[in-house]
């Protein structure tokens, strides 16, 4: 497939979604269904791996680009992935001049109030994957605990989670 | 000075990047405690305008606040650098899986240290979610916290709603509040 064809598609899909998986349904509809070029099994597989790995979810794209193209579509995947998030910055540069005007003010505290509660849904589905007995629970409450009461770098409390239950599995 | 917070900044976004499991949402809470509370680089408030900026820039949130955050602490450059540290790793790492993934999903200590850093990353956007709340709820703001905050994270988690169109109706009924002479 060639290679500006495919970054075009995926920025496509990137430019319009709002979201890291949100771009999932121009993407399928592109390679999938109208192209043929992509198997639901690969776009599943690309999607399942990015969220075993860290990082943004909108990955699995790189994914999608190695499956259709190898490493060069790969490569492709990625860039699409990074290119929309540059228009945040002419954005924050406007919003810097205007946000000490009163209603703007307002607008902000009002996004900022929603996305606390967008922060606490998205911990949802997380949490039915993590806290399914009393030992995720257990790490759950004390991570909270330490993160509010102390100042220990968050990456140490989520690698000492993650060590926790790996040795409590190598021991028993 | 400059060349060491890139260095600084850079840093911690490849630690985001590659230790923070759980998408967007937890590098975006990992950097507000690292930013905001840790080094005191950026106002509670800051970090809030551009995190919910993010939420409007199409694409995948959490690079679009990557990019604002490295803009706005050091320039072009920094924004730069650090969507690539942030996505670079995850993308190399799942490359290295997609072959193998099905065998390494099934490794029982995968799954173990996978649920422990779940569960601490559930914590932390519990934590954030506060955090973020908490100047409004010091002024005692409780009707407005109960309807955008509530509001939002109930609309989110029954699927009734997508992000962006949460966020333009908590602006609206923000507005509304403000125009009842509602605190």
């Amino acid at each position: 497939m060639n290679l500006f064809l495919l970054y075009l598609l995926l920025v496509k899909a990137t430019l319009t979604s709002f979201s890291g998986l949100t771009s999932l349904a121009i993407v399928r509809q592109d390679f999938v269904v109208e192209r043929q070029l992509l198997t639901d099994q690969q776009l599943t597989t690309a999607i399942a791996a990015g969220r075993l790995a860290p990082g943004p979810n909108g990955v699995y794209l790189v994914g999608v680009g190695y499956f259709l193209a190898g490493y060069p579509g790969a490569a492709m995947g990625w860039l699409a992935l990074l290119t929309p998030a540059f228009l945040s910055i002419p954005l924050l540069g406007w919003l810097r001049r205007h946000q000490a005007h009163p209603a703007c003010q307002r607008v902000l505290d009002s996004v900022l109030l929603a996305s606390a509660g967008l922060s606490l849904a998205s911990a949802l589905p997380l949490a039915r994957e993590a806290i399914v007995d009393a030992r995720g629970l257990g790490l759950a409450v004390a991570a909270a605990v330490v993160l509010l009461r102390t100042r220990i770098d968050s990456f140490w409390v989520i690698l000492g989670c993650a060590a926790i239950p790996l040795l409590y599995s190598a021991l028993i | 000075m400059k060349a060491r917070r890139l260095g600084a900044l850079t840093a911690l976004f490849f630690r985001s990047g590659s230790l923070t499991l759980g998408g967007g949402s937890s590098i975006q809470a990992v950097l507000l405690r690292e930013l905001v509370e840790q080094r005191g680089w950026l106002s509670g408030a800051e970090f809030g305008l551009i995190y919910g900026l993010a939420r409007f820039t199409p694409g995948t949130n959490v690079l679009a606040c990557t990019a604002a955050l490295g803009w706005r602490l050091g320039g072009w450059a920094a924004a730069a650098a650090g969507v690539v540290a942030v996505s670079l790793p995850a993308s190399l790492l799942l490359l290295a899986m997609l072959d193998g993934y099905e065998r390494v999903r099934a490794l029982e200590w995968v799954a173990a240290a996978v649920g422990g850093a779940l569960a601490a990353v559930v914590a932390l956007l519990g934590v954030t979610s506060a955090k973020l709340v908490r100047p409004y709820a010091v002024q005692r703001r409780w009707v407005r916290i109960g309807l955008l905050t509530g509001g939002a994270a109930v609309a989110l988690a029954a699927g009734w709603l997508s992000p962006v169109v949460i966020l333009v109706a908590a602006v609206g009924l923000g507005l509304l509040l403000d125009w009842l002479g509602v605190a």
